[in-house]
């Protein structure tokens, strides 16, 4: 019976919290809110999830205020947890202008209002979708790993394949490159390797697994790039090691021992080369927008000691310089132009890799660290731009750190970067988005926003590969184990009745 | 008369209580006994976290929260005799209730204690498997999932008419997600009741439950295959002859709940007392004879973990005397142990000799590997710090995440510099309830990296972490890799305490090049020290037997020069072809030179590691 008024209590609780307000009476400081992740002054896109951020400061209360036009949002507490829906309206009715982030916070009896930051809420709304791959960032072994999507605009994340669906102690199954065409899903692929591998071709709702293995091919295709006006997909095949730093704190060095480029035509289930050169190594194929341009990585190294050509690669591993290159291409005839230098990273001592165009065709985003194309274990990898207009190759530092900065993607209107960066502890890759204004400037970066704002705290996995999408995958996981359960069919090598040209 | 049938009575009804405090007490004390080294390192080998996202991680299989429960139970080891308690006192419970469940009469109330025991068998014959298995919180498992199965059958008999249908698919569809199969094995047994009490319409249900609740959960979990959705919550060992037998305490504990119902215990005539007698003598010899059979002895193991346990809090010379204690063979982890321990106490040329050595493999009916049991411990402490963090990691992304290699990644983090990367596993050790104090610690380094060369831990390994970068790989054999590493390590920088383990590898190798190098460096960084005694042995034996140097010159004690000498001729003496091979010349041997390089030089010979 004492605790029969516990409902009402709660009710007024609720009540309490829903109407927070701002204190009446407070000292104005010029003192920074320390909060966690560094949410403040940055430019965010007008359909984004609530950025939840905790004060990492001293304080008895703290009471938030979102300041908008003519709306406002009050919370309570050292961590916030926005409600969706009027923080959804609240962005809506800011659109192209900034929201105030008022913080108040309370040591014994006197508040005091922290130095306000801003939101500026950009027109550019983001794609709404994004998938990675979810893996322990260790070196050899990887158990449990998962390709998952997550609409950002709220925190609901599915998963598109889990690898244990098939693995098991015994037959280990490695998931990964997962690549959309032109962001929607109803055409997508990623490779299983080992384990019941092929490489899983959506096409609709057709779901096939191929074997991008021939005889006169590398490996199977690894990284993809689907063309955007016909049916066709670029891949680089890779023989791939790596070896281990005994003390550098990069830990590990992943090289390829070979890399070449192929074309698949999915149609015709046929792979024909794009580059065989045994002293290039090339890799990250990338189209331009228009389908006419094939850009890409490629190092030239030449192994000197050809009965040790292995341990050749791996001592010369600093030697790898990578360059970007590009070629023309017509779709009509599956025909590639010659080789044409685009960023000759090498003369500045430095590797190039993972280009990707921009959506307007005008900006390459590319990865440059001091040597090798595997810049997610490069604590020197940062991200540039190179402007095809101007020629010009510029270190985007706004968005830089001191750690890792690799895998990148534009949304597909071209406004925000999303890339991955291991800025938060060295050890483990979170996912950035930072807005690229019209004039080719990047925006301060933000971490990917969680639910719980001390999520990546706790968790132990890294994110990779990100890709924007704009629609969810559909197909389920166990839908796709259902297929990865059958034989692969296998592709077929055509050699090109045109040689490609260098 | 009448008083004395009381008294019987009485005594009688009470026999299940006494029979549970006698069982709970005596099981404590074993375990606290032998095992308290062991069960500290299953709590090591274990990680708890109040957070949502570990939460959430249990919780992506079926019977996430057996598992979640389990991990919280067995951090509680991190006190032996506490977490001990906690057990045993989970066990009466199981006996309680088995009783209740299953009706069992006061007479054959040994018979309630089956489960406990064969639980315990469950948990202590695991040996080598703490390193491998990949079922969470493995330890108490089996215990959480065992309480479920019968707190949730008890339950059910309360049910009466329809209620029992919706007690069934309750049953089945909130048990299956939190305790796996453990929910099945519930239903199969309310299955077995409904056999006795010939209601087939439940038994079809609960068969039709056990059997559509996997296969219908299967298209909610997405990270087990389909098969494995039958067995999920059971210990992750294979279904193969190789398993068998650790399967089997499980298979008896399964079977138990499914055969009793179907057993008549009780009966109404009064058992003679010889008939009792016998009963209970029988009922005495399994309890005690299954715990005989499946709990794990093997001193080997022991010894590892006794000697992992010592040279965690830096206790070298208590190590050394796990180490000294050994009356078998030592597994190569041992070997290497105690060559650790003798060289951080600066005695590895004096003493490396004098324990037993050799390389008996490690007692598991499956490959396990240095690294996982003792390897990462060794390369912290040779300062190979990218190869302890990898090996941690490795395995935890296999195994699981464990304090044990949390804390390692600390450590090698802190050493290597990368100390935001330090911070993130010392802030998740703060989370566990009992390794705040061991992180806050050494949060200390993080906020003030100078204090690093002065902790008396870090000191002792900054001297050997004097070596510039390379690619490199172990192939996961860590004494083989450390071995070739130290002793051909020329052209590095050196330190005295780097000498000195190169010549201890250059001594292991039996490379007598290999051996000279290492010996003039030291030589060359310890000119105002003696010489240790198992290096002038070395240097007499390598110089006899190939005259590649000149020994001549060489200030050897005068006591190691006539037990040389001595050794010669008694060789000359009793050498026989093969005498490596021979045991009785060997043990002759070994009662008199039993103590110098020259005995492991002819006699400890084709060892190997793993």
């Amino acid at each position: 019976m004492r605790y029969k008024h516990l409902p009402l209590l709660a009710a007024l609780c609720l009540l309490t919290a829903c109407t927070a307000s701002v204190p009446t009476e407070y000292t104005e400081t010029t003192e920074k809110p320390l909060v966690h992740p560094d949410y403040t002054n940055i430019t965010i896109p007008c359909n984004i999830a609530p950025l939840n951020f905790d004060y990492t400061m001293e304080g008895d209360e703290f009471i938030t205020e979102l300041k908008g036009a003519d709306q406002t949002l009050v919370m309570k507490g050292k961590q916030t947890d926005w409600n969706i829906k009027k923080w959804h309206a609240l962005l809506d009715s800011n659109k192209g202008s900034s929201i105030e982030i008022n913080s108040y916070v309370r040591n014994g009896k006197e508040w005091k209002k922290l130095r306000p930051t801003k939101w500026l809420v950009a027109k550019d709304s983001i794609d709404p979708y994004i998938s990675y791959r979810i893996i322990a960032p260790s070196y050899v072994t990887y158990e449990e790993l998962s390709i998952r999507q997550r609409c950002i605009e709220n925190f609901e994340e599915s998963i598109i394949y889990n690898n244990m669906l098939h693995g098991n102690n015994t037959d280990g199954q490695c998931i990964n490159c997962h690549s959309y065409r032109n962001y929607k899903t109803d055409q997508m692929q990623f490779h299983v390797r080992q384990y019941k591998g092929g490489t899983v071709m959506i096409n609709g709702d057709e779901v096939k697994k191929i074997n991008l293995k021939t005889d006169s091919t590398l490996s199977a295709g690894v990284y993809p790039a689907w063309h955007p006006t016909h049916n066709l997909i670029a891949y680089s095949t890779n023989n791939t090691g790596q070896s281990f730093h005994t003390r550098n704190s990069n830990k590990i060095e992943v090289q390829d021992l070979a890399s070449d480029l192929i074309l698949y035509d999915p149609e015709r289930n046929e792979v024909t080369h794009i580059e065989n050169d045994t002293t290039e190594w090339e890799v990250f194929p990338t189209w331009s927008p228009d389908g006419k341009t094939l850009y890409y990585s490629s190092a030239h190294y030449e192994v000197t000691h050809h009965e040790m050509r292995d341990r050749d690669i791996i001592d010369g591993y600093q030697r790898f310089h990578y360059n970007i290159y590009r070629k023309s291409f017509d779709p009509a005839t599956k025909t590639f132009g010659p080789r044409e230098l685009v960023i000759d990273a090498d003369s500045l001592h430095m590797s190039a890799t993972l280009p990707r165009v921009s959506p307007d065709g005008r900006y390459l985003l590319i990865g440059m660290a001091d040597y090798g194309c595997f810049h997610i274990w490069h604590k020197d990898a940062d991200l540039y731009t190179y402007d095809l207009r101007s020629k010009r190759l510029r270190n985007i530092k706004e968005i830089n750190s001191n750690d890792v900065e690799s895998y990148h993607s534009w949304s597909s209107n071209g406004r925000w970067i999303l890339y991955t960066s291991r800025r938060d502890d060295g050890g483990y890759t979170r996912l950035y988005l930072a807005y690229f204004d019209k004039n080719g400037r990047a925006h301060k970066p933000f971490i990917l926003p969680q639910k719980d704002p001390n999520f990546y705290a706790d968790y132990y996995k890294s994110y990779n590969v990100p890709e924007y999408m704009v629609e969810p995958v559909t197909i389920t996981p166990q839908e796709f184990a259902r297929h990865i359960d059958k034989e692969p069919i296998s592709a077929t090598f055509k050699s090109q009745s045109t040689a490609p040209q260098k | 008369m009448t008083s004395n049938t009381k008294t019987t009575s009485t005594g009688t009804q009470r026999l299940p209580l006494i029979a549970g405090l006698a069982f709970a007490a005596l099981t404590w004390l074993l375990l606290n006994i032998f095992e308290h080294e062991y069960l500290f390192r299953v709590q090591e080998l274990s990680l708890w976290l109040p957070t949502q996202v570990y939460f959430d991680e249990r919780m992506m299989v079926p019977g996430g929260l057996m598992s979640y429960i389990a991990c919280f139970l067995t951090q509680f080891f991190y006190y032996p005799m506490l977490g001990s308690l906690i057990f045993v006192a989970l066990l009466l419970l199981v006996q309680w209730l088995a009783t209740k469940v299953f009706s069992i009469p006061t007479r054959w109330s040994l018979v309630a204690l089956l489960p406990a025991v064969l639980i315990v068998c469950c948990a202590m014959e695991a040996g080598y498997w703490i390193f491998q298995i990949k079922t969470q919180g493995y330890f108490y498992s089996m215990l959480v999932g065992f309480l479920f199965t019968l707190s949730s059958v008890r339950l059910y008999q309360f049910t009466k008419g329809w209620v029992r249908y919706v007690a069934i698919v309750a049953i089945a569809a909130a048990g299956y997600p939190l305790f796996g199969f453990y929910a099945t094995l519930a239903l199969l047994t309310i299955a077995a009741f409904s056999i006795k009490e010939r209601n087939f319409g439940l038994v079809a249900l609960c068969l039709a439950a056990g059997i559509a609740t996997p296969v219908l959960y299967y298209n909610v979990y997405v990270q087990t295959k389909f098969a494995l959705m039958f067995t999920a919550g059971m210990p992750a060992f294979e279904f193969s002859t190789r398993d068998l037998f650790t399967w089997a305490p499980y298979i008896l504990l399964y079977l138990f709940p499914l055969t009793m119902p179907f057993i008549p215990l009780k009966s109404e005539s009064v058992p003679t007392k010889q008939r009792t007698l016998i009963e209970r003598s029988a009922a005495v010899a399994v309890l005690v004879a299954l715990p005989l059979v499946f709990w794990f002895r093997d001193p080997n193991f022991r010894a590892e973990i006794k000697m992992n346990h010592h040279m965690e809090r830096l206790e070298w010379r208590k190590a050394l005397d796990v180490a000294k204690a050994q009356k078998q063979t030592p597994t190569r982890l041992i070997v290497l142990n105690r060559n650790l321990s003798l060289l951080k106490l600066g005695k590895i040329g004096d003493e490396m000799f004098h324990y037993l050595d050799g390389g008996e493999p490690a007692n598991s009916p499956f490959e396990i590997r240095l690294m996982q049991v003792g390897g990462k411990m060794l390369y912290y402490h040779y300062a190979r710090m990218n190869f302890c963090y990898r090996w941690c990691l490795e395995d935890a992304v296999e195994y699981g995440w464990k304090v044990d290699y949390l804390k390692y990644m600390v450590k090698t983090s802190l050493i290597s510099g990368e100390y935001d990367l330090a911070m993130k596993y010392i802030n998740t050790l703060k989370k566990t309830l009992f390794y705040k104090g061991w992180a806050k610690n050494y949060e200390k380094f993080v906020k003030d990296p100078s204090l690093i060369a002065k902790d008396r831990e870090f000191a002792g390994i900054l001297p050997l972490y004097q070596y510039p970068d390379q690619l490199d790989g172990d192939n996961t054999l860590v004494e083989i890799y450390l071995l070739n590493y130290f002793a051909h390590a020329y052209n590095e920088q050196r330190t005295p305490m780097f000498d000195e383990t190169a010549l201890m590898c250059a001594l292991t190798l039996k490379d007598i090049p290999t051996f000279w190098n290492c010996f003039f460096r030291y030589v060359n960084s310890h000119k105002t020290s003696r010489m240790p005694i198992h290096y002038q042995e070395a240097a007499l034996l390598y110089g006899n037997l190939e005259k590649t140097v000149d020994i001549s010159k060489m200030p050897f004690d005068k006591s190691v020069k006539l037990r040389f000498q001595d050794f010669m001729n008694y060789a000359q003496k009793n050498a026989v072809e093969n005498v490596e091979k021979d045991p009785e010349a060997k043990k002759r041997f070994y009662e008199r030179y039993g103590d110098t390089f020259w005995y492991f030089y002819f006699f400890i010979r084709d060892v190997k590691s793993y």
